[in-house]
């Protein structure tokens, strides 16, 4: 997944993060918001459902 | 190891209420508007300092995230645990070392409690510095004896 | 990134089109524009600011007769119809990324400008072809502006595009918060704070979706009802700000009419305030500083007192095992990756074939073993190792040092009461004038002061209340995830506000240690930097930017001077702190500096033209520069880096400026 554009320091922070889950859950809501910064009011609502309801599903050993 | 984002320093819930809420809130501490990072670690040292220990009880309070600790304060937090494994294999286990501080500064912030509100006159700040001045005063000695 | 190319149609006194072509050389990155004032280097940069943001934020140092129209107005004199187009490519070996804005200009038969067809287009290459997008409504520009995002976000372009002689005023007022924004800016925190409200508002979504048990619908409520009391407290203390502010605009105008008044003696008693307020202003900060410091120093001490037991006892197994007296080293003597290696290609450093489950491969997989752990804390165990000499070191000076800050707080306590009641008496003499005005005005500057006084204590107050609720809103959340649990049924519900919860936080402690990362940064750069660039080698000692994001320049007597700096010292440290802000932002943008040397006169320029380019070396770097700026010696510090060098020339009577190359290419 292309971090091109988002600052290094958030990305090194975002590595760090022990719960997998979690990581790629936040790596895909700040690529997702990356690419509408230069949106005032983006349209979100769709995508983080659909990004809750994938990684919620992982949590606790459940699979997709 | 640097301690991971999600790392979160925990406390007994009925003591975040009553100890840690007195002392960062009363006008009568000397720790008023102080952070709860910085009153857990001088009840941590004081719980290290006097030898006692104790595991947390009942329902936790994540009390802060280890990401606001400087890297003098972790280093506090993983001598403690090294000094008290005897060994730096305790680094690899974050979970271990946040434990060791935890229980330190569980017993340690009764303590705190006791010489800011016990009753005892005199400046509870000037009490905590007598304490410390023991080891001052311990470290200077052995240091002439060293040089002597 | 680089500029490449800027085709300019009849932008302003751009009468016709004009081409520059930049250096986008990697070591002779710097371009130089070259034009005295008025020929049209700050409309150079509006024009391009205008094509990728839509505004042009240095208008008002174009020339009056310039600025009513975006059109060349002799073109529009001319033909009555004018299309105005600035185009832009953009990219990194080879244009990569194109951007066009254009508008149709006419006059009515009236007079009035009216603007039709307001198109653009971009385009980005995408392998081998281009991927284009165009629109004929700039309300609508999406795809265009995204692209302009990946390349320099809005919210940051103030920073690589920037006129050097404004930048003096950023350093002047409203300066922390000023520097916050730049700050929070550049480490991208709006992404974090755009998920954190997201979630936020997702989480209070699935909790309305929470059905069943008395106790949750209980919860829930306490919820919202803490959350409607969290809003109206921020209400609230955004209220008591403004009041606060209303107060001193009015203090400021009563002391400004006892400033102006015809009476000498009531003239130079309100003088003889603002000195006097002025300096208790310092002295409060001092004193608040102070006390901070104290604390600070004691509790920062006394942990390393106390603790002092441990982290000598750290100290020496560090040491032992650093030394090789105690095994295995640190840093491990065989490296884990030098292992990993042997066994993925099968064969010993001798050369011997090493077979899986082999004694050889054993010996080496338990040697990985016990070394593998060790690397991953050695940096770590090295790094910890020198901060605990350290922190030895301060614990055996603190009561000397604790002392020693006592006594300062006390003198600061005294000098501020001597200045307080030399206050009073002002303020006592000016209400004795017999004067009925000065009495009322006076009288009238002190209600304000009591209104500023009591909505200080008030706000304060209210701060401290948000802080409890927020605490009571984490622990209410807490509470209802742990009912939700009880019941099966809720429990996917409670997997996703778990997910949302833990990751909110996540995001919080990320954002905390960002900040003050890039702070660091940003401080340690704009330090060296302006050290290097000032002419007066030893001045200063430090630069200093603390949690409050103040700036404070430390003079090499120890005195905070930020102050006292020239309008030239100014324009050097506000350079500094720009670059500073380039380099850490991670973004490798085109950098546009207007007018750099303005406010700076003789050898410094020469020093700054050296260095400047050094310091944005990663970055094209173009300068907007007029020639009492461009001395022979400026040139001969640049001319390492100078890739091109273009003149604008303007000529008044066709109201048009010429793009000429002179040099490079």
């Amino acid at each position: 997944m292309s971090n091109k554009r988002i600052n290094p320091l958030i990305w090194d922070e975002l590595e760090r993060i022990t719960d997998e889950n979690v990581r790629e859950f936040l790596r895909e809501l700040l690529l997702f918001e990356r690419e509408h910064i230069s949106e005032d009011r983006p349209r979100y609502s769709e995508e983080y459902d659909r990004l809750i309801e994938k990684y919620s599903k992982k949590m606790k050993g459940e699979t997709e | 190891m640097v301690f991971s984002p999600e790392a979160v320093i925990r406390v007994e819930k009925k003591k975040r209420e009553k100890e840690y809420e007195e002392i960062s809130n009363s006008p009568h501490s000397p720790f008023r508007d102080m952070l709860f990072k910085d009153i857990f670690l001088v009840a941590m040292v004081i719980g290290y300092h006097r030898g006692i220990r104790s595991p947390l009880k009942g329902p936790h309070h994540d009390l802060f995230r280890a990401s606001v600790l400087n890297s003098n304060e972790e280093w506090l937090i993983k001598s403690i645990a090294i000094a008290e494994k005897g060994d730096l294999d305790v680094l690899l286990n974050e979970k271990e070392v946040l434990k060791i501080a935890e229980e330190y500064a569980n017993a340690g912030i009764l303590v705190l409690y006791d010489i800011i509100f016990g009753g005892t006159p005199g400046n509870p700040l000037k009490r905590i510095e007598a304490e410390a001045m023991e080891v001052i005063h311990t470290i200077s000695q052995s240091e002439e004896d060293e040089q002597g | 990134m680089k500029i490449f190319k800027i085709e300019l149609e009849n932008y302003r006194q751009y009468r016709g089109k004009h081409i520059i072509e930049l250096s986008t050389d990697v070591i002779r990155s710097l371009n130089v524009i070259l034009g005295p004032n008025g020929a049209g280097k700050t409309n150079l940069l509006n024009a391009i600011n205008w094509c990728l943001y839509g505004d042009e934020p240095s208008l008002e140092k174009t020339k009056p007769e310039l600025q009513q129209c975006i059109a060349n107005e002799k073109e529009l004199q001319d033909k009555g119809r004018v299309v105005v187009r600035v185009s832009i490519w953009i990219g990194n070996e080879q244009p990569d990324y194109y951007f066009e804005r254009s508008v149709c200009i006419s006059r009515s038969s009236s007079g009035a400008i009216v603007e039709r067809e307001k198109t653009w287009r971009a385009a980005h290459r995408e392998g081998k072809n281009w991927k284009s997008y165009s629109g004929s409504d700039w309300r609508n520009m999406t795809p265009f502006n995204i692209l302009v995002s990946h390349i320099l976000p809005e919210g940051i372009r103030d920073f690589f595009f920037f006129d050097g002689e404004r930048l003096d005023n950023f350093f002047r007022t409203g300066m922390e918060y000023e520097v916050k924004k730049a700050i929070m800016k550049v480490c991208q925190i709006e992404l974090l704070d755009r998920c954190i409200d997201h979630l936020t508002s997702k989480s209070k979504e699935l909790r309305k979706g929470i059905k069943g048990g008395t106790e949750i619908e209980r919860i829930n409520e306490e919820i919202e009802t803490l959350t409607k009391s969290k809003k109206e407290l921020e209400e609230k203390i955004e209220e008591l700000y403004k009041r606060i502010e209303e107060a001193k605009k009015n203090k400021e105008e009563d002391e400004e009419k006892l400033r102006s008044y015809t009476r000498y003696d009531v003239q130079e008693l309100q003088k003889e305030r603002d000195i006097l307020s002025s300096e208790v202003d310092k002295l409060d900060k001092k004193i608040e500083e102070k006390k901070r410091e104290i604390k600070r120093h004691f509790i920062s001490g006394i942990i390393y007192v106390l603790g002092f037991n441990a982290l000598r006892k750290t100290y020496e197994i560090i040491d032992r095992r650093m030394k090789g007296i105690d095994r295995p080293p640190i840093p491990p003597d065989i490296k884990d990756k030098f292992l990993k290696d042997l066994l993925s290609r099968h064969r010993c450093i001798c050369g011997t074939e090493l077979i899986e489950g082999s004694p050889q491969w054993k010996a080496i997989q338990k040697l990985l073993n016990d070394v593998e752990p060790l690397s991953r804390i050695s940096d770590d165990v090295t790094d910890g190792y020198y901060k605990i000499v350290n922190v030895l070191e301060t614990a055996k000076k603190f009561k000397t040092e604790r002392e020693k800050l006592e006594k300062e707080y006390r003198e600061l306590i005294k000098d501020r009461e001597e200045k307080s009641q030399r206050l009073k008496e002002i303020s006592d003499r000016l209400k004795g004038v017999p004067v009925e005005e000065i009495q009322n005005l006076e009288n009238l500057r002190n209600s304000f002061e009591d209104e500023i006084r009591k909505c200080i204590g008030e706000r304060s107050q209210k701060e401290l209340q948000l802080k409890t609720i927020e605490e009571r809103i984490k622990s209410k959340n807490k509470e209802l995830l742990k009912e939700i649990e009880k019941d099966r049924k809720q429990k996917k519900l409670l997997l996703k506000l778990e997910l949302c919860s833990k990751s909110i936080e996540i995001l919080k402690s990320i954002k905390e240690r960002v900040a003050r990362d890039v702070r660091e940064k940003v401080e340690l750069k704009t330090k060296e930097y302006f050290l290097s660039l000032h002419w007066k080698k030893g001045a200063f000692k430090e630069v200093k930017i603390n949690d409050n994001y103040e700036i404070s320049v430390i003079s090499s007597l120890g005195t905070e001077c930020l102050g006292t700096l020239s309008a030239g010292e100014r324009q050097i440290l506000a350079l500094s702190f720009m670059a500073a802000l380039s380099s850490v932002s991670g973004f490798e943008a085109p950098v546009i500096i207007d007018t750099p040397l303005g406010r700076i006169s003789g050898e410094p320029k020469e020093k700054i033209a050296k260095s400047l380019p050094k310091y944005l070396q990663k970055s094209q770097l173009t300068l907007l520069i007029t020639d009492q700026e461009y001395t022979p010696a400026v040139r001969d510090n640049m001319k390492e880096r100078i890739g091109k060098e273009f003149e604008l020339r303007y000529n008044e009577d066709e109201v048009t400026t010429e793009i000429i190359e002179i040099r490079g290419g």
